[in-house]
């Protein structure tokens, strides 16, 4: 898995927006660029989520759904929302036409583009439901939190993580190689 | 993680995590949004002190006593002219400080802890001992006067909040009022360990720093400047830290 999701000890705890911020951005955004296929419209999702979470804060409940769930619910919303207005096959196609060269150190690009960058396009490819479960697991939530953020039940969302699991390998069958 | 008995499908979720974990967003992306968001936050929401932050920590390793506003219980104003050498060096301090000089009148107190936390001292009980300051004490050097800041309540910060002295933020309107040295107000602290114990308490006070507390009282709110005093207090063989914040201007400031 994606390495253990941040955690404040006290159960139901509601820590400060700044460090639920810092401590989920890299990850809402990785989930999103899963989704959407481009870095600059998972870059533009991801203002939305968090000006959305922002607002929403001091509404959040922490006995009702861990800080993960909520921000991943709010993500997931907004790539359907972005899904909805621009045509999900167009705007993917388009992204992945025009992807541009993130700023960082030109090593770790060419490393990530050989290694990963197919990788995560093909999941961008994947029918939404697929797609959503993928990215949510692999951003670390449990398969009780993916249940819950798309709206079946713990055990479905096993079912349809490794149905969406095959589906990806047919479609890059070199990533198993 | 896999539940499917299958090699290639091991490995491709091994490819998958490692595809999401190096999956970041361009460089400088992570602070360019944050200052996006905190410029939706009204101004008195973008500062948090670092004590706010390290309280709890510090609570964890020794018995924190937070002294807060609980001097303000125990000393009326009139206890605080009255006391001797402490209330002297407080109108030496205060240049001019009559009331009819003060441009937004005499100030409200701030809030104050719940009085049951108080036993008041009682004729019979022991006189506190004089604050312990040495010299390795990091003391703050306070003009004769400080600024006040008064801004409409319903605009503002809500009673209580706390800021940095930088970051109170500019264009308010600001009025300078009387203030009194720290030493002075390291001797409310250790008349307020001696309440609390109802023994001799030593108060050593290691460190002191201007910050700025909101007080709302009607429809007004001001920004007073109050000492926080951090240090330990000894009691019988029973030593803890303590971090008390306890007014910066004279007494002649407060109603």
């Amino acid at each position: 898995m994606n390495g253990a999701l941040p955690y404040w000890p006290v159960s139901g705890a509601k820590p400060a927006f700044e460090d639920l911020y810092r401590a989920y951005v890299d990850r809402i955004y990785a989930f999103l660029r899963s989704q959407l296929g481009s870095a600059a419209d998972a870059e533009d999702v991801t203002s939305q989520v968090f000006m959305k979470a922002f607002e929403a804060y001091s509404r959040f409940e922490p006995r009702h759904a861990s800080p993960a769930a909520w921000l991943f619910q709010i993500a997931r919303n907004a790539a359907l929302d972005h899904h909805r207005r621009a045509g999900r096959l167009e705007r993917t196609e388009r992204a992945l036409a025009r992807e541009p060269a993130p700023s960082v150190d030109p090593g770790t690009v060419v490393q990530e583009r050989m290694l990963y960058r197919e990788l995560m396009e093909a999941v961008a490819r994947l029918p939404d439901r697929h797609r959503e479960v993928i990215g949510l697991r692999h951003s670390g939530l449990s398969f009780h939190e993916v249940g819950g953020v798309t709206g079946c039940s713990e055990d479905a969302a096993k079912m349809l993580y490794h149905r969406a699991l095959k589906a990806l390998r047919a479609a890059v069958p070199e990533a198993t190689h | 993680m896999s539940e499917l008995d299958d090699p290639g499908t091991d490995e491709l979720e091994r490819r998958l995590d490692a595809a999401f974990a190096s999956t970041r967003p361009r460089r400088g992306f992570e602070d360019e949004l944050w200052r996006r968001l905190e410029a939706r936050r009204p101004w008195w929401q973008r500062v948090r002190l670092p004590t706010q932050r390290a309280l709890p920590a510090l609570g964890g390793l020794v018995g924190v006593l937070l002294v807060g506003f609980l001097v303000v219980t125990l000393l009326s104003p009139g206890a605080l002219r009255g006391r001797g050498a402490g209330g002297a060096a407080s109108t030496t301090t205060s240049a001019g400080g009559a009331k009819e000089e003060l441009t937004f009148g005499v100030l409200p107190r701030p809030a104050v802890a719940p009085a049951s936390q108080a036993t008041s001292l009682g004729a019979g009980q022991p006189q506190p001992l004089a604050p312990r300051v040495p010299d390795s004490a990091a003391l703050p050097a306070v003009p004769p006067r400080l600024p006040v800041y008064r801004y409409t309540a319903s605009a503002g910060p809500p009673n209580g909040t706390v800021f940095e002295q930088a970051a109170v933020p500019p264009g308010l309107e600001a009025a300078y009022y009387p203030t009194r040295p720290p030493t002075d107000a390291a001797g409310d602290v250790a008349i307020a360990a001696q309440s609390l114990r109802g023994r001799t308490a030593e108060v050593t006070v290691s460190r002191a720093r201007i910050v700025y507390v909101a007080v709302t009282e009607g429809g007004v709110g001001y920004l007073e400047p109050e000492y926080e005093l951090s240090g330990t207090q000894k009691v019988g063989e029973t030593t803890t830290a303590f971090v008390a914040r306890v007014p910066a201007l004279a007494a002649e400031a407060f109603r």
